[in-house]
């Protein structure tokens, strides 16, 4: 061998073990990637999921992907921008933990993503500002959906003004992922409490744990009812539909008249302002269903003007209420008081709510001072029996200046007040009605809400008006059982601020020169010494 | 023995400088106790995360630039091809941060991404260390690139004295 090969022979082993070593580092990398471990070194590993989350998520049936489309950047209002902090945190636990099928956790920016790709093939995922539970079966769940919405413009009189960052804390309130927010120093309002972890296991057991046959809302038709499908932005009903479909169940429509019972996968029927009167066998397959087969049932029923030409009150519904506890009057709620009409809509404003009692479907609409609006409204009472087996709540009421007219369509306008015939006000306008035994798993009586006008649920007030969007979210949460969230401990949060007053601050600003001070002393000695010695 | 002693100086250079950045935050506190409360410096786990967090990659960068100043005799050279490719690697960085992938087992081009893409996605991580949660594969990678580099520097003082 020359000294040339040999020159040539120690190249090429440089480079080989060169090569060598990165293929090892590739390779140890890998294997790195695999490993899912994360040390939690918080006081009460705050960031570390409940032993009772870990077991709970041993039930799941199908590997779940938690596809967020929110692009993170600067521009997103500030809780915005916390709240995706809140939750990357508590993805990672969740992608960390140990299932028996992986969750997996994806972050899709729309406007970029290959509509090729994979996933976005898979789960069809078109709209962007969304945090979305999937399973591969085609559960899904939208746990949070950003509105990114301009503030109104403060020059507009026709509306309320309101900035970007107000709209989004108050979207972010609503959707209950923080409770017990404190107002900080400098009067802004923030959350002290995250209840994220809650609320997304609830979520990922919804789509993937092993599901009850029962997933549908049926709504009623026959009776000139609103429709599920009616999109008309006024008084269409599809936003309705679409938050039922938020809880991932399905949304149909049944004509109880040519049916003789109601299908194995109803589990809530809703009644949305009928004008015509229900015959005897649709009214017994009602009763039945929700006496016998835990159905829940939710009626919202207008003032009718003719009442010639019903024959049975409260559309022949009257029997079944009354059996649960309500009574729905045909009378007609009036209000003199001009106050209590939005200035904006015109709409009728609800802001009373039972003082003493408390109810899931009412307590955040209270604690927020939201008002529902609508237009004319009926009475719901609690019927005066003595049926102790059920427990009946009236939730919200018109307000104390107003009083339901008897016999309303032959009144004079303006009406006077009949002490007799008329109603007093404060008129409730929503009840509820359960059987007491109801969380007995062998009970099989369902749940009933009656709402005195079903206008509340139309389009055009569910996405303008946030009281009425919380009201059926709430009304849904109450009767599907979802108020009763798993017994998990919010996270506790910190909240940081700086407050300084002006020799304060300019105390601190001299105090942060020392360290430059004293390097450059260290600097100039140094440079002495070097030049002495 | 040599590069690993020239890295330990080095390397301990860069904590030096990082524990003269905490003293900011320790001042704060000091003088202004009840801020520092506020700002939650009295939290170890923050101060803990976040010192592993720097240190952490300080170790790959400073590597990083043990094996840049082995490529060549001129300080000046070797100073700009530091920052060329510390540059490259915290862009990289930036630019897979808030991305996540999926891959598939059976492709080879996909493990290979994985594994670089899953070395180059500190930034992804470090909400996590700023509050106290230790991701450890992070931790890991860094030392896998601090080890490379410091082989890969041996590589080349070998060759150059040989």
């Amino acid at each position: 061998m020359d000294f040339k090969e040999a020159k040539r022979n120690k190249k090429i082993d440089i480079w080989v073990s060169i090569i060598l070593l990165i293929s090892l580092l590739l390779c140890v990398n890998f294997l790195i990637s695999n490993i899912k471990l994360n040390l939690d070194i918080t006081k009460d590993s705050r960031y570390s999921l409940s032993p009772e989350t870990i077991s709970r998520l041993s039930k799941i049936i199908t590997p779940v992907d938690i596809v967020i489309t929110i692009p993170e950047n600067n521009e997103l209002p500030k809780i915005v921008q916390k709240l995706i902090l809140d939750f990357n945190l508590l993805f990672t636990s969740f992608e960390n933990a140990k299932s028996k099928y992986p969750i997996r956790i994806h972050r899709i920016n729309i406007d970029t993503a290959i509509p090729s790709s994979e996933l976005i093939q898979r789960y069809q995922i078109t709209e962007r500002n969304q945090i979305i539970i999937m399973t591969p079966t085609g559960a899904k769940k939208v746990i949070y959906k950003y509105r990114d919405v301009d503030g109104t413009n403060v020059l507009d009189s026709s509306n309320i003004f309101r900035s970007k960052d107000s709209l989004a804390r108050e979207s972010i309130w609503e959707s209950g992922f923080y409770k017990n927010w404190k107002e900080t120093n400098n009067g802004i309002l923030e959350p002290s409490e995250f209840r994220g972890e809650q609320i997304i296991l609830n979520s990922i057991l919804d789509v993937a744990a092993r599901k009850e046959k029962r997933n549908t809302a049926y709504f009623t038709r026959g009776h000139g009812e609103g429709s599920p499908s009616d999109i008309n932005p006024h008084n269409g009903f599809s936003e309705m539909r679409s938050l039922i479909e938020d809880k991932n169940i399905k949304v149909s429509s049944l004509d109880l008249s040519t049916t003789s019972t109601i299908p194995d996968d109803a589990k809530l029927i809703i009644i949305t302002g009928p004008k015509g009167t229900f015959q005897d066998k649709e009214i017994s397959l009602l009763r039945d269903f929700i006496n016998l087969e835990k159905g829940r049932l939710l009626v919202a029923l207008d003032p009718i003007e003719e009442i010639s030409m019903i024959d049975r009150p409260a559309f022949g519904l009257r029997g079944v209420f009354k059996e649960w506890g309500i009574r729905c009057h045909d009378m007609l709620i009036h209000d003199p008081d001009q106050n209590n009409f939005d200035i904006f809509t015109g709409d009728y404003s609800l802001k009373t709510y039972a003082k003493d009692q408390s109810h899931k479907i009412t307590d955040k609409l209270k604690e927020g001072r939201f008002s529902i609006l609508s237009t004319r409204m009926r009475p719901v009472e609690l019927a005066s029996n003595d049926n102790i087996n059920f427990i009946t709540q009236e939730v919200l009421y018109s307000s104390k200046s107003s009083w339901a007219l008897s016999s309303w369509t032959n009144r004079k306008s303006p009406p006077i007040k009949n002490d007799i015939l008329d109603m007093e006000g404060p008129v409730p306008v929503v009840a509820t009605s359960e059987y007491k035994n109801n969380h007995n798993e062998y009970s099989s009586r369902g749940k009933l809400v009656v709402v005195g006008s079903s206008k509340i649920f139309t389009n055009r007030r569910l996405k303008e008006n946030s009281g009425n969007r919380i009201l059926c979210k709430n009304i849904f949460n109450w009767m599907l059982d979802e108020t009763n969230l798993l017994d998990i401990k919010p996270q506790k949060l910190n909240l940081y601020s700086l407050n300084m007053n002006e020799n304060e601050f300019t105390k601190l600003l001299y105090s942060l020169g020392i360290i430059p001070l004293c390097i450059a002393i260290l600097g100039a000695f140094v440079s002495w010494l070097r030049k002495e010695l | 023995m040599v590069v690993v002693g020239k890295w330990c100086a080095c390397y301990l250079f860069f904590l030096l400088i990082v524990l003269l950045a905490f003293g900011y935050p320790f001042i704060l506190s000091i003088l202004f106790p009840v801020q520092g409360q506020n700002l939650g410096f009295n939290e170890k786990e923050i101060w803990l995360g976040n010192a592993l967090f720097i240190s952490m990659f300080g170790a790959s960068f400073t590597s990083i630039g043990i094996f840049a100043s082995s490529l060549t005799k001129n300080q000046m050279v070797a100073g700009m091809l530091t920052f060329t490719i510390l540059t490259l690697y915290i862009s990289c960085m930036a630019y897979l941060f808030g991305r996540n992938f999926s891959y598939d087992k059976n492709d080879l081009l996909d493990i290979l991404y994985l594994s670089i893409n899953s070395t180059m996605n500190g930034l992804n991580k470090l909400e996590q260390f700023a509050v106290g949660l230790i991701d450890i594969p992070t931790v890991l990678h860094q030392f896998t690139i601090t080890i490379f580099c410091i082989v890969l520097t041996t590589i080349q003082i070998n060759r150059i004295h040989r």
